[in-house]
């Protein structure tokens, strides 16, 4: 394989990562920590392209005059059939700039839902936070923990705010979802809360206001999904990070 | 300076085009067609499968390019033989001095394949630089750390991995030494030796190893996107608890799901219908041999490696978890 070819190869990640590095698209795959890392990798492969195509031009001017020991050759002792993989590298780039990118939706959440929050390290919990605007902000994972693990059920009676996308829309209400990310897209883990007084499409993002309606005592098993009682709901913009 | 030796190889050179060339101008076509292609692609199934796909490729690649930069800097600025005169010379002691050295590596598995085989390259054992493939990935603080997160007031889960990993690492090191064969890990052994300054060997060095690996780890994140896409999370359901089965289940789970090994410790967490046992067995195997892996092993290292380093790996791997498993949780 030549040098110029090469350079294209290793062009093809530092584009990926740079496309979505600079952009909030990262977000739809990876967790925002990662984003300075993919600008830094994709600086690296953008000085290694380069040096390929120096190299190149290199071996472009050297045919003309004596051919001597050094370009080209060192790659003869590679089977050159084996060459062929690399150019899968062009495939994840290609995806990025032809497929519409979107997040997980509601179709995602089969494939997920094997496992559950894990416990919290400390049931011992503050108060919520101040309402704004009437109602207190909160992740459906901190909702959730409250719920199943706030002993001082601290935000019994209080309006709350979740935001997150509709899944099992049905007459009475559907399950507000959001997925949680340990690493990448591909381990996302659905969170979800019955939301029941209100419906919406599926796969809308929407913000709903609602009160916690505690289940009855559990008789042994699994806690049911916590339950909001919905008192408004309004559509969103898919927010800039969809995932918690 | 001699005479014009112009073969038709070199002939092409300067005049035509790189094969690449084709492949670039065919994606930017392919951009600019994208308008026909979306009706195709926006079904639910087809956009999760693109979303998982690119989420694997694009968390991976730094470290895979973390892992090239530094087998570059091995090719380019480490004496032939330095490392491996490092190291304890009998193959058998070296193994587990190389398998401890995988708490200085911190990243996910990707890094540590590009790093393995310039390794062996370099004239480290193979059967030492195969256990510091299997151990870094496994032990390194930030896998270690994010488990003892993970698993909050358990640290027996932490001590039980760090056992368990360098364990496995050590005992497939050993069998290695027993009846490895250098012609297996022949495609590492038999890297060219680059020509050129310092800077030249160091990049052409990391290039090589990243278009090698990037490109299995492309295939390995299509295979684990498929995977993910395709079995339903009921499935597992059926099998909880402990036993057996379950170990199977999370061996074979580990296996498929490819998760990088900073972020498995919270996926295990979540497992909470299987015993701490079968989810030990889920964090040793994942970050050892995985679709992932075993594609990228197969790039650097030759099928011939490969076909028998995965399934080595996978049952030391598993009886090494149930093992200690048995005797810490």
């Amino acid at each position: 394989m030549r040098a110029i070819d090469r350079g294209i190869l290793v062009l093809f990640p530092a584009v990926l990562l740079l496309r979505l590095g600079l952009t909030d698209d990262h977000l739809l795959f990876v967790k925002a920590s990662m984003g300075r890392w993919l600008l830094l990798s994709g600086a690296v492969l953008l000085l290694l392209a380069i040096s390929q195509f120096r190299v190149g031009l290199r071996e472009r001017n050297e045919t003309h005059l004596a051919v001597g020991a050094a370009s080209g050759h060192e790659h003869d002792a590679h089977g050159h059939g084996q060459g062929w993989i690399s150019y899968l590298l062009v495939l994840p780039v290609l995806a990025v700039f032809v497929v519409p990118l979107a997040p997980l939706g509601s179709y995602a959440i089969a494939s997920q839902s094997a496992r559950q929050l894990p416990e919290p390290a400390d049931t011992d919990y503050p108060p919520p936070p101040e309402p704004t605007d009437g109602a207190i902000d909160l992740t459906l994972t901190e909702f959730t923990y409250r719920v199943d693990y706030d002993d001082d059920r601290q935000i019994e009676g209080q309006l709350v705010r979740l935001t997150g996308f509709v899944a099992d829309p049905d007459a009475n209400g559907f399950l507000l979802t959001r997925f949680a990310l340990s690493c990448c897209a591909a381990d996302g883990l659905p969170v979800q809360v019955r939301v029941e007084g209100v419906t919406s499409p599926e796969d809308a993002w929407v913000t709903v206001i609602g009160t916690w309606e505690p289940a009855e005592a559990d008789s042994g098993g699994e806690p049911p999904l916590p339950l909001l009682g919905a008192m408004s709901i309004s559509r969103i913009d898919q927010p800039r990070e969809p995932y918690e | 300076m001699g005479g014009r030796r112009v073969t038709t190889a070199r002939d092409r050179i300067g005049r035509g085009w790189a094969p690449a060339e084709y492949v670039l101008w065919a994606c930017l076509a392919l951009i600019a067609a994208r308008g026909l292609i979306t009706g195709f692609v926006d079904g639910p199934a087809i956009q999760t499968w693109f979303t998982m796909f690119i989420s694997i490729s694009l968390q991976a690649m730094p470290f895979l390019v973390m892992g090239v930069v530094l087998s570059g800097f091995v090719a380019a600025y480490v004496r032939p033989g330095a490392i491996a005169r490092l190291l304890p010379s009998r193959p058998g002691v070296a193994v587990p001095v190389a398998g401890m050295a995988g708490l200085a590596l911190p990243g996910c598995e990707c890094g540590s394949v590009p790093v393995a085989g310039r390794l062996v390259a370099n004239g480290v054992p193979p059967a030492a630089a195969l256990t510091f493939l299997l151990a870094a990935p496994a032990i390194n603080p930030i896998v270690l750390i994010s488990t003892a997160v993970a698993f909050p007031g358990m640290p027996e889960m932490v001590g039980a991995r760090f056992a368990a990993s360098l364990l496995a690492a050590v005992v497939v090191g050993w069998i290695w030494v027993r009846i490895g064969r250098d012609e297996w890990v022949e495609r590492a052994l038999r890297q060219p030796s680059p020509a050129g300054s310092r800077w030249d060997v160091f990049t052409s060095t990391a290039t090589h190893d990243l278009l090698h690996a990037g490109g299995y780890l492309v295939v390995g994140a299509l295979a684990a996107a498929t995977l993910q896409v395709v079995v339903p999370a009921s499935v597992l359901e059926i099998v909880g608890g402990s036993g057996v089965a379950s170990v199977l289940v999370m061996a074979m789970l580990a296996f498929l799901l490819s998760i990088c090994s900073e972020a498995d410790a919270f996926v295990a967490a979540g497992l909470t219908q299987f015993s701490l046992t079968s989810r030990l067995v889920f964090l040793v195997v994942g970050p050892m041999v995985d679709v992932k892996l075993v594609a990228m092993q197969t790039g650097v290292f030759g099928a011939s490696m490969s076909r028998r380093f995965g399934p080595l790996t996978l049952v030391v791997a598993t009886c090494s978890a149930v093992v200690v498993g048995a005797l810490l949780l």
